[in-house]
């Protein structure tokens, strides 16, 4: 076990190095970098600010006229000391950076698994049990619906007939906290981000309890059929202890380790959403980031997403062995 | 495989009316998208004046090249497609109007008529969600069969490769990516195709390794047959099954992808019309153009779910254990 | 105790209720403040250093915190008193000597000097300072020295005739501040700025807003309102719908929404609706290096081919002037004259054929030695003129026997195709100075690495050009740019399309706004009632 765990972690190492490197030169390789920004911003250029010299000295300031391979040693030499670099864009740390829209995506994920979890358990429990009945196939049908639709759309609709002026307004039109003259109370502040965050995450949960619920009653379903559970009714424990307790908890374990999956989407934020309610979470900054070539901010978000998804997958992988024996880990690489 | 699996199959699916009116809707949209220049056109079917007979659609004669045959002074007999705009055309006098009797859908911002663009956008969608899942199907299918067949070494690096490839946010890559080369319709089509083979070579792989014991197999082996004839002959025909299915929901996301990255601004070019770049051209009249909003969204949500509906049909049809369920 | 569906109801009842009692208690957000006037930020500022930034939203939000020697008068355009009470211009025009007023205090106490010119002039021309997009109109500036506590003067290596407003158009920082070792780039003053101003920085919330203050110690006139809030809201069809709501006061609308969404009665009684011409222009630019646009014929040709007024009417609702030139429309230099070329596809086709290009193979579309008339247009992605122009165009264009292709890029990528001269033709807009010397983007020099990436060259402009830049004279300097306005109106480098001007909606809970010729003045607004 040691062994296997030990070669895996070292495993990483390649694995990471590889996905850093490849982003490095894809983005070092992309048409236009940073400097082409200084030139204007969209579609007007200020006279006489579009210069070749002018172009290269900013270059040479950036380290962008270095060869690629010296540029990503440079980078990876810094990332081990947990130097992220500075922010092409406002020259502020790209751990600043990062700090500012981590917390937002992660409230938002946070949140939103939780309500994807709360939901589409019971659902898929429910489901499960009373397979093949009238509300069984209802739900299966709205969930595949929500499913469907795309988020984008959703996100639009949300916001033009909930919060705009001209229908309902209900919501506000997006961001993430009201303007407040003092500092507010701990709980108005609180209520304040809330009321804000309602229609971002309805958008980001509707499409995923159909999966979670399916999973749910899948397990559930291969699980119910199993002897025990027979001979626990047969034994006569009420149909409750045997749904919950011995069903549902050997369940669980798929459930769990998916959980660990979830690890790496914590940290992504979702553009489409973020640009929609004009929220600034790591969607907007991997995106603004792309657009700017701003490399050590991209840089540094690929290297984090990479860690974290590789590290969930161990994880996953961890659990699953423990949890089923008959799973051996060997096979598993 | 035996003929006689897959006629089960199709009388499994055919049972499921949903997973059915998801593929008429399919065959539709694919009818729409191939025939979209007989359905909206400024030019008609035929036309005929002054003793001669000509198909402007097919065909525009020299003389009348240029001119627009919708208009009263040329008389004689036409017949119009039903949407008698083609989706490039625009009327600065009719901007952003609402549908009416001349534009079924209303206009856009260019005063193109929004119904054509509707028409032509199925030929982005359908063509990319086609194109790209092809495209990793074969990626996924090689890969994976590498990888399950030759087991050990190959199998170790191939799976890291996996991982590395599945461990990229996939829009984060796919949007790096199309940094690097410039967003276009081939350059989506490809690019989703290059970083969407993850789950296929997994489920390929995945086969290959429970088939490679199989008995069969192994009696081939023993007579002395070829590896890739193994692999053609017995291994591939069983792994379909579940990448048919993954692949048909491929496609349903592949469209989900391609309306975000136009929605973004970096999917397709202009004028070429596609459904999540009219959607966010939308965004700006938001508060009263409610057709460039509905229709598209709309448009792609039927789309995705018919594709889905035959995705579970198939999974439904193709799996032992349910068609267990339906006798 | 299965849950039953009568249990799911009564948990989808308490939700339903908790999410109206959050929504009802946080409807309970506080008015906005009466005070405050609350500006629409469309996208973040990098820095707010005015020595490195580069965009106009910096520019924008440091007008009000950081001064200069002079300024533009709002009405007359000339160049008068800031921080700087007077100046003397040597007889040679070669020296500036600025006095500065004496007691001005920067917004820490810390007295304004002659040192904080100096120093800002080095940090600017320092090799490692990132300040490129400055550095280009400072190249003749040989030196600044102190000559006293309150003296300053700059030397300029050739007469120039807008050296006084680019010396005392000079960004200045404090040196107390910014000289203290660390890197110029990366101060942290860069996100804190101080300044003479009046307005004081106050906070700036990351991706949300940024804040300023009344200077109540200003040297000058105090402004009435007592707080500036930019908001930053990326999508402009939510900004409007924030001015609508009441929560931005003031707003930059483009010509839809200037014509469909804000025409109504009941807006036009909450806001008033603004329009003034800023020195800008947009236009289309052929590169006189493809084989294509080389000829002066060709490129005439395609703007006869192009229907500007009905553009304008259409896509731009009548809101701008087509322009023929460089120049800003309002200025003497701008030669009136001079009629656009009309819209007039015959002549178009006439002049193609003179140049040698026809339909010889009947496939409607021009050629010439069996090379067909097509070319490629480039855009920036992110530019909706761009794209409703290259649209229109393309259709119209094809009547006419040209076969045209667009290529859309996003903006970096784009810029970098104008560096590398890789384009046919492109759709831009230049924002200018009121300055208005050509020298930038006309004269030759600047065809190889410079903004005159259209390759625009010839003899006469270039002469004129550096003539004009030592000329002193206005009168003089007039007449000799209106011969450059006439060369390049005959030569067509660029189709010129038009000045549109700034369309803004402004909440009527302010009095006293007035629209001069710089624009708007926030210093003189009132808030209604008070």
């Amino acid at each position: 076990m040691k062994k296997y765990l030990l070669k895996r972690i070292l495993l990483i190492v390649p694995t990471f190095i590889g996905i850093t490197l490849i982003t490095y030169l894809m983005v070092r390789l992309a048409p236009g970098d940073y400097t082409t920004l200084k030139a204007g911003l969209q579609g007007e250029l200020r006279a006489g600010s579009v210069g070749m010299e002018i172009l290269e000295q900013e270059r040479k300031l950036y380290g962008l006229d270095k060869p690629i391979i010296v540029g990503y040693a440079d980078w990876l030499g810094s990332f081990m000391v947990l130097d992220f670099g500075t922010s092409r864009k406002d020259g502020r740390p790209v751990s600043t950076r990062i700090a500012d829209a981590l917390p937002i995506t992660l409230a938002l994920n946070i949140i939103t698994i939780i309500i994807v979890y709360i939901i589409s358990i019971p659902v898929g429990i429910i489901t499960s049990v009373k397979k093949d009945s009238a509300f069984d196939r209802v739900v299966s049908l709205v969930m595949f619906i929500l499913y469907s639709l795309p988020a984008f759309w959703i996100g639009l609709l949300l916001l033009m007939y909930f919060s705009g002026g001209e229908y309902l307004n209900i919501f506000p039109l997006g961001g993430i906290m009201s303007d407040w003259a003092e500092e507010p109370g701990f709980w108005r502040k609180l209520l304040d981000i809330a009321w804000h965050l309602v229609l971002p995450v309805v958008t980001l949960t509707y499409g995923s309890f159909a999966f979670l619920s399916r999973y749910t009653r899948a397990n559930m379903l291969e699980v119910i059929n199993q002897q025990y559970i027979t001979t626990a009714r047969a034994k006569g424990l009420s149909e409750a202890r045997v749904v919950f307790v011995h069903a549902f908890r050997n369940s669980l374990v798929p459930l769990v380790t998916l959980m660990a999956t979830l690890l790496p989407g914590l940290l992504g934020g979702s553009v489409i959403v973020e640009s929609i309610f004009s929220i600034p979470g790591m969607g907007m900054l991997a995106f603004e980031s792309i657009l700017a070539r701003d490399i050590p901010v991209i840089m540094a978000i690929a290297a984090i997403s990479a860690l974290l998804t590789l590290v969930g997958i161990l994880i996953a992988d961890l659990m699953y062995a423990l949890v089923d024996p008959r799973i051996r880990l060997e096979s598993r690489i | 495989m035996s003929t006689g699996y897959w006629r089960s199959v199709i009388k499994e699916f055919s049972r499921n009316r949903l997973a059915v009116a998801g593929l008429v809707v399919v065959c539709l949209l694919f009818l729409v998208a191939i025939g979209a220049p007989l359905i909206a056109n400024s030019k008609p079917y035929i036309y005929v004046s002054e003793g001669r007979v000509c198909f402007p659609v097919f065909h525009m004669p020299g003389d009348l090249r240029g001119k627009d045959l919708r208009k009263k002074e040329f008389t004689g007999f036409k017949l119009f497609p039903p949407i008698r705009y083609s989706y490039s055309e625009y009327d600065l006098d009719a901007i952003v109007l609402p549908p009416d009797s001349r534009h079924y859908f209303g206009t856009d911002e260019q005063g193109r008529d929004l119904a054509a663009r509707m028409v032509y956008g199925t030929r982005v969608s359908i063509l990319v969600g086609f194109i790209a899942v092809s495209i990793y199907v074969l990626i996924g299918i090689i890969i994976g069969a590498v990888a399950g067949y030759y087991g050990g070494i190959v199998d170790i690096i191939i799976s890291r490769f996996i991982e590395i490839v599945m461990c990229f946010p996939t829009f984060f890559l796919i949007l790096t990516i199309l940094a690097l080369v410039g967003p276009s319709l081939v350059s989506v089509m490809v690019v989703i195709g290059l970083t969407g083979w993850t789950s296929i070579a997994r489920i390929v792989r995945g086969e290959f390794l429970k088939l490679r014991e199989v008995d069969y197999v192994t009696a081939s082996r023993a007579l002395g047959a070829r590896d890739y004839w193994i692999i053609l002959r017995h291994i591939l025909p069983n792994s379909l099954a579940p990448v048919l299915v993954s692949a048909t929901f491929g496609i349903a996301s592949t469209i989900l992808i391609e309306s975000s990255l136009s929605f973004l601004g970096f999917g397709v070019q202009p004028p070429t019309p596609s459904w999540g770049d009219i959607l966010s051209q939308s965004r700006d009249f938001m508060d009263f153009a409610w057709w460039l909003t509905l229709i598209p969204g709309f448009a792609i949500f039927i789309t995705i779910t018919s594709y889905n509906l035959v995705g579970e049909g198939l999974q439904d049809s193709l799996d032992p254990k349910s068609v267990k369920k339906r006798v | 105790m299965i849950l039953r569906i009568p249990e799911i109801k009564g948990v989808l009842v308490t939700a339903v209720l908790l999410a109206a009692l959050v929504c009802g208690c946080a409807r309970m957000t506080p008015p906005r403040e009466a005070d405050a006037l609350y500006l629409h930020l469309g996208a973040e500022p990098g820095t707010l250093n005015p020595i490195t930034a580069t965009d106009a939203y910096a520019a924008t939000i440091n007008e009000h915190i950081y001064e200069n020697l002079v300024e533009r008068d709002y009405d007359t355009l000339e160049i008068v008193p800031r921080l700087a009470e007077r100046w003397t211009i040597s007889p040679d025009r070669l020296r500036y000597r600025f006095y500065l007023k004496k007691g001005v205090r920067w917004s820490d106490g810390v007295e304004f000097t002659a040192d904080d010119i100096v120093y800002s002039f080095r940090a600017l021309k320092d090799p490692k300072t990132a300040s490129a997009q400055l550095k280009v109109y400072y190249i003749d500036v040989k030196d600044v020295r102190r000559i006293s506590r309150y003296v300053v003067e700059f030397t300029y290596s050739r007469p120039y005739f807008l050296a006084l407003e680019f010396c005392g158009g000079i960004p200045i920082v404090p040196e107390h501040i910014f000289n203290d070792g660390t890197d110029f780039n990366t101060h942290k003053n860069s996100r804190f700025p101080v300044g003479t101003g009046p307005y004081l920085f106050s906070r700036w919330d990351t991706g949300k807003k940024i804040v300023l203050v009344r200077n109540d110690k200003y040297w000058g006139k105090k402004p009435e309102i007592r707080k500036i809030v930019y908001k930053l809201v990326p999508e402009i069809n939510v900004a409007l719908q924030m001015l609508k709501k009441g929560e931005l006061d003031v707003m930059s609308l483009r010509s839809i929404q200037w014509v469909r969404q804000t025409g109504t009665e009941k807006f036009n009684s909450n806001f008033y609706r603004l329009k003034y011409y800023l020195p800008r222009y947009n236009y289309i630019g052929w590169n006189a290096r493809s084989e294509l646009f080389s000829d002066k014929r060709v490129r005439r040709a395609m703007t006869h081919f192009i229907d500007r007024e009905a553009i304008l009417n259409k896509l731009l609702f009548g809101l701008g002037r087509i322009v023929t030139g460089n120049f800003y429309i309002e200025s003497r230099s701008y030669n009136r004259d001079l009629e656009p070329w009309p819209f007039d596809p015959e002549k178009g086709k006439a002049l193609l054929k003179q140049a040698g290009w026809s339909d010889t193979d009947g496939d409607g579309i021009l050629d010439r030695n069996g090379k067909k008339f097509s070319f490629t247009f480039t855009i920036s992605s992110g530019s909706k003129f761009g794209e409703r122009l290259t649209s229109i165009l393309k259709e119209d264009l094809s009547r006419a026997g040209i076969e045209m292709n667009i290529n859309r890029y996003e903006w970096a990528v784009f810029v970098n195709k104008l560096n590398s001269r890789d384009f046919e033709a492109v759709t831009l807009s230049w924002s200018l100075g009121y300055g208005g010397d050509p020298y930038q983007l006309w004269h030759s020099s600047q065809t190889e690495r410079g903004s005159n990436f259209c390759n625009f060259s010839n003899r006469e402009a270039d002469a004129i050009i550096e003539a004009a830049r030592m000329e002193f004279n206005e009168d003089r300097r007039t007449r000799m740019y209106h011969r450059f306005h006439e060369i390049i109106h005959e030569e067509q480098p660029y189709t010129f399309l038009y000045s549109t001007p700034a369309l803004v909606a402004v909440s009527r809970r302010f009095d006293n706004v007035k629209v001069h010729k710089r624009g708007l003045n926030y210093l003189e607004w009132k808030v209604k009632g008070k």
